[in-house]
């Protein structure tokens, strides 16, 4: 084995969750959620090996419950991306605001290096600004309305696989 | 954070899969090698991402598989250092407290990165944090913090060929990948703390 480029290009937490779901899809690992007879038909491929299978969910779990997981098509990525253009940072850092979503200044902070001598305050209010627009914060009641299309839209996405 | 690395590796075909598409065989075969291990100096390994070329199978004598050379990109997970993360706190020790991911575990946060007016009290195994007089913040087991990432270490594994071996010393193996991470700036630590 050799490795010819250790950091070809860096991927989004965005990206790396949308590439496994559809590994999901296509290996029939999305577990049964009943009453979906056309589902059982078809059998689990286990071609890639168990650890294959583990390493999927776990890292899908864990994006899933991640703020990334609030961006949900692509022209959303694009739009929030565009906008961070804008401003005078660093690849990895508005890879970073991407990944995080920051909702609060002091988590904002965090992610970019010396942000108070480089960004006034306006600049930083305004990307949280942004953030809240695009990726409104959740309150409980909507959240569970968001599940249920998550679901639908899931569902119709197997059909759209099967109908192949 | 993700990243893909292009990787060269010389793989074994078996022969039942010769009816299959070369590009399927191939994915799979370099899925069960590499999906959830840790490349060494590289990071933990997910899942291939794309191949990018296919060389012409070889035989070996006395050996039904073809053994192909495969160039393809990895996604692989490989936080660099700075970055900030969330995660659980899975254990409170006196040396400091280990933090899980769900998919990676091997993350520790050494007494001296945390922040000032830090100590451990044994009684509720739990780390507390001071910021002034008055307030006691305490970081508990499963409780959802934010930390940097300062360091990355990794150990060559050899195989294992030791049979007879009890439970104790293989849990205190070394892993193979570990990261060092802090809590020593704002917005590190609990999350809770600072909405």
């Amino acid at each position: 084995m050799q490795i010819l480029n250790e950091r070809d290009c860096f991927l989004s937490n965005y990206e790396v969750l949308k590439h496994l779901e559809e590994m999901k899809l296509k290996y029939n690992w999305t577990e049964d959620k009943g009453g979906n007879d056309n589902r059982k038909k078809k059998k689990r491929f286990t071609g890639g090996g168990i650890e294959l299978e583990v390493i999927t969910n776990e890292v899908s779990d864990y994006l899933k419950n991640s703020p990334c997981s609030e961006i949900k098509t692509d022209e959303d990525l694009a739009k929030i991306m565009t906008f961070l253009n804008g401003f005078d940072l660093v690849k990895v850092e508005k890879l970073q605001i991407i990944n995080c979503l920051p909702r609060t200044m002091v988590h904002l902070y965090s992610l970019i290096e010396e942000c108070d001598q480089r960004f006034d305050q306006e600049v930083c209010e305004k990307i949280l600004g942004k953030i809240e627009e695009l990726f409104p914060s959740e309150e409980p009641h909507a959240e569970q309305n968001d599940n249920e299309q998550e679901e639908e839209e899931e569902e119709d996405q197997f059909q759209d696989a099967e109908n192949e | 954070m993700f990243v893909l690395s292009k990787i060269t590796d010389l793989i074994r075909i078996p022969p039942h899969s010769f009816n299959e598409p070369i590009e399927v065989s191939v994915r799979n075969e370099l899925n069960k090698k590499f999906a959830n291990k840790v490349v060494n100096n590289l990071g933990l390994a997910v899942t291939v991402w794309d191949l990018i070329d296919i060389k012409d199978g070889l035989l070996k004598p006395g050996d039904g598989g073809s053994f192909v050379e495969v160039t393809f990109r990895c996604v692989v997970w490989k936080p660099f250092v700075g970055e900030v993360l969330t995660g659980w706190v899975s254990q409170c020790t006196a040396e400091g407290i280990k933090v899980r991911l769900g998919f990676f575990d091997d993350i520790f946060v050494p007494r001296n990165y945390f922040f000032e007016n830090c100590e451990f009290k044994p009684t509720e195994k739990a780390w507390v944090w001071r910021p002034d007089d008055e307030t006691e913040l305490y970081i508990d087991v499963n409780e959802k913090i934010r930390f940097r990432i300062e360091e990355e270490v990794f150990v060559n594994v050899k195989a294992d060929t030791r049979e007879n071996e009890d439970e104790e010393t293989k849990a205190n193996r070394a892993p193979p990948y570990a990261i060092l991470a802090s809590c020593q700036t704002d917005g590190m630590g609990c999350i809770s703390w600072w909405d």
